[in-house]
């Protein structure tokens, strides 16, 4: 068979026809494989859902309890319809997988969203050699270079000792699942933390498909505001200006977002300060995968598709921009059989 | 430099003044003296020649790290300044050499280069750099190489932080942070509390507000030497106090002016070593009294001092009495006014017989009234606190009929904000912009005179309304004017 036709781009999502099953399919289809828990990589209304553990839990909070979830464990193989399946770390949140598909020796890697450098909660990004890739560009331009995660740490428990001096409280705004257990695991134990209770649940459903998370308090009524002003709050966004954090001692607010590496976004968000924390891969990490992981054909997704693909194009590599750029694959649409 | 660099982007990453100053002061505390200064000079915008310029920069930068120029440029578009974007490419984010340059460091070794004026060492220096800063430290050392600093916070403010760290007087502080430019200027010099003859020189003039005198105490003279004309709109008078007496100085014919602007216009037409009292007013709708005099030097004085604030804080002083008038004084020459009461035009002015500079408007004595707030019509709803009040009285049936239209400006702030809650509370129905309200809302108002209107259902209209005050407790219909009390001043 032709290399290209291992998987297809379709209206539905990346679909692989030998196997009919979609990976990350943003309409509902029979059969998805979900690489992570996030809204746009997992939609309600599919059939069947083949995700990790942790990604399964993580689902079926979200989603709802009656869907049909099989698990598959990091690196065990899967054959259906004699297509190989499996699913690897990629770093991005508990749980997140790159879904590796193999026919008669054609390796694909799909990386959902992914990143290299390793947390506590994220598990190791493995490096898959494969025929072609299909990587996110989220923030793939040379202004996008991360800091290690330590010196984001240090410029947080800086910012929140100097709220402590003044006798403010310090709310760390983040994505609920992911970016807060990353920021909450980084923060030494010798400080409380306190979580909002979206940041709470989710944090329940991950210790109990399994992972350590460090423990923290969820804000209520019980909890007395003095305490929480001596702690870190972590928050997801949608709290500011809300009477939630207004509830809260002189609150002192803060994004962490990979966004927040330009100034200009800084200037614009209502949170008062910013901190680089991106659980993306950086300009320089995915340059590094693309060029050592042996691929042939790179497939692009997610954000700079375009000035991504003439970059690498420039570098003698072929690319394809599946969404968001101006060189696409035509559509395909599949229908679904009831 | 690490530290510089991340408070120069805290500060320019918030609009917040004072937690700029909050920053500032944090930073300043933790520097040494000897570092101190080389901030302020930053931190107020003062520029040091620009040693290479944005292309030759670029160029170097797309060398360095062989990037095209094309990618250059989808990253400017993103970023949205050329500085921020090659400090952002160019850095390393974990550099292996650790950077313990002070900005005092930095600025001598640049010092250096700017005398040896070679490109080569130039170059060879910034790649060394750029090994090991940061993109915040990148976006300040760049900024600096090509001179394009901003001030960060005012001086005003920073004279504050100043004043506030070693005690010392903020204004005294403000007139150094102006000399800051020159390279023997030192931060002991800065910061040390005491007055030196020059500055002392330079020193504006304290501005004291001036105290409320009753009009009771001005003394006319004798009443037989004072009459009654029509006053011609647009003029406008400065009195100056005289042996015991108040005289008209100037007459400045305008058609129309603005109170601030004339008090500006008339303290640069001050004749020479004139030792003149300036008119300050306060606003009593409808009437306007004169209050006091503030005393002013002779003319060099004034030019010696700071005559730009001292007008902007009697600009301020203006603003917050809401003076919008300065030409009436209260006389109340009852007597003098009934005889002249036929006259259709309800403005008049006092003038002596003898002296024709000597002259004050007058006007009538305003009439008083409830009235209840029907409803209101936002004019921007963008804006909240811009609508006009539609204000209604009692007619015979006991139904509130509108009455008099005004606009919210007339109120205070407190006021407006208090109202303005009101109405978000009290609500009826809404119409578009407008919004009809309870009707509990009681407006007293103040108007010169009644004319009659066959174009609005109540046949009258009132003329030069006012605001008195909001009657905040709920008002009974029984203590609305009714509009028969009203005719009777037709």
């Amino acid at each position: 068979m032709s290399s290209t036709t291992l998987l297809i781009y379709t209206s539905r999502g990346l679909y692989c026809p030998l196997a009919d099953v979609y990976i990350d399919p943003h309409k509902p289809v029979q059969r998805a494989l979900i690489t992570h828990g996030h809204s746009d990589h997992a939609i309600l209304g599919h059939r069947y859902y083949l995700s990790t553990p942790i990604t399964a839990a993580i689902n079926k909070f979200r989603l709802g309890n009656f869907i049909q979830v099989q698990t598959i464990e990091f690196g065990d193989p899967i054959y259906i319809n004699q297509v190989k399946f499996s699913f690897h770390p990629a770093g991005h949140i508990p749980g997140s997988a790159q879904i590796r598909v193999e026919y008669q020796g054609e390796v694909w890697v799909v990386t959902g969203d992914y990143k290299t450098e390793r947390d506590k909660v994220s598990g190791a990004f493995e490096l898959i050699r494969c025929n072609t890739l299909i990587t996110e560009t989220t923030f793939a331009l040379p202004i996008y270079q991360w800091k290690p995660q330590a010196i984001i740490t240090k410029e947080i428990l800086d910012w929140y000792q100097d709220n402590l001096r003044q006798g403010k409280s310090s709310v760390l705004l983040a994505y609920a699942l992911g970016k807060s257990q990353r920021i909450i695991e980084s923060i030494p134990p010798e400080i409380p933390v306190y979580t909002h209770g979206t940041v709470h649940n989710t944090n329940e459903v991950i210790r109990s498909a399994g992972m350590n998370l460090r423990p923290s308090t969820k804000v209520s009524s019980r909890v007395s505001k003095k305490d929480i002003q001596k702690g870190i709050t972590v928050a997801p966004a949608s709290v500011l200006n809300t009477p939630w954090i207004r509830s809260l001692q002189e609150p002192v607010t803060a994004t962490a977002s990979g966004w927040m590496a330009l100034n200009n976004n800084r200037k614009k968000q209502a949170a008062d300060y910013g901190f680089t924390l991106s659980d993306h891969v950086d300009w320089n990490a995915l340059n590094e995968v693309v060029f050592t992981c042996g691929a042939e054909k790179i497939w692009l997704t997610h954000g700079y598709t375009n000035d991504y693909a003439r970059w690498l194009e420039s570098k003698g590599m072929s690319t394809y921009c599946i969404e968001g750029g101006n060189k696409t694959w035509d559509s395909v649409e599949i229908t679904e059989e009831d | 430099m690490k530290k510089f660099s991340t408070i120069y982007r805290s500060l320019l990453t918030t609009r917040d003044e004072s937690r700029r100053m909050h920053i500032i002061k944090l930073y300043l505390n933790e520097l040494e003296p000897a570092d101190r200064l080389q901030v302020i000079r930053i931190l107020s915008g003062i520029k040091t020649p620009s040693l290479l310029t944005l292309k030759q920069l670029m160029l170097w930068c797309m060398e360095y790290k062989a990037i095209p120029e094309w990618m250059m440029r989808t990253c400017h578009a993103t970023v949205g300044d050329w500085l921020e974007t090659l400090g952002l490419i160019i850095a390393n984010p974990d550099p292996g050499k650790v950077n313990e340059h002070s900005l005092k460091q930095v600025f001598t070794e640049i010092e250096g280069l700017r005398q040896h004026k070679d490109e080569g060492e130039l170059k060879s220096w910034l790649l060394d750099a750029w090994s090991y800063l940061s993109s915040d430290e990148l976006y300040v050392l760049h900024k600096i190489l090509t001179a394009s600093i901003k001030p960060m916070i005012k001086k005003a403010a920073l004279a504050q932080v100043l004043g506030a760290m070693h005690a010392t007087d903020p204004s005294l502080l403000l007139q150094r942070l102006n000399q800051l430019s020159s390279p023997s200027f030192e931060y002991d010099q800065l910061i040390r509390n005491e007055w030196s003859p020059d500055e002392l020189n330079a020193k504006p003039y304290d501005f004291v507000l001036p105290e409320i005198i009753q009009y009771e105490h001005v003394h006319f003279g004798n009443k037989e030497e004072w009459i009654v004309e029509e006053f011609v709109h647009g003029d406008r008078i400065q009195v100056f106090y005289q042996n015991q007496d108040f005289q008209v100085h100037h007459i400045l014919p305008e058609e129309s002016f603005k109170l601030n602007e004339s008090l500006k216009h008339a303290l640069l037409k001050l004749p020479e070593d004139s030792v003149v009292e300036l008119l300050i007013a306060r606003r009593d709708p409808p009437l306007v009294y004169i209050l006091d005099f503030h005393r002013w030097g002779s003319l060099e004085q004034v030019k010696a001092g700071n005559i730009i604030d001292r007008k902007n804080i009697l600009a301020a002083w203006l603003d917050l009495h809401q003076i919008t008038s300065i030409t009436l004084i209260d006389f109340n020459p009852i007597e003098l006014w009934s005889q002249h009461k036929e006259t259709a035009n309800g403005n008049w002015m006092l003038k002596h017989v003898y002296d024709h500079h000597r002259w004050h408007q007058i006007r009538a004595k305003a009439h008083e009234a409830i009235t209840a707030l029907l409803y209101v019509e936002y004019i921007n709803q963008n804006v909240a606190i811009q609508y006009n009040m539609t204000l209604g009285v009692l007619n015979a049936e006991k139904e509130l009929i509108p009455i008099a239209k005004i606009s919210c400006d007339l109120l205070s702030d407190a006021d407006k904000n208090a109202l303005h809650y009101w109405i978000q509370n009290n609500t009826v129905q809404k119409f578009g912009p407008v919004r009809v309200v309870r009707t509990s809302k009681g407006i007293h108002i103040s108007y010169q005179r009644i004319e009659k209107n066959n174009r609005v259902k109540s046949g009258i209209s009132l003329v030069h309304v006012g605001v008195i005050d909001v009657i905040t407790q709920g008002v009974k219909n029984t203590e609305i004017t009714s509009l028969d009390q009203l005719t009777k001043n037709v």
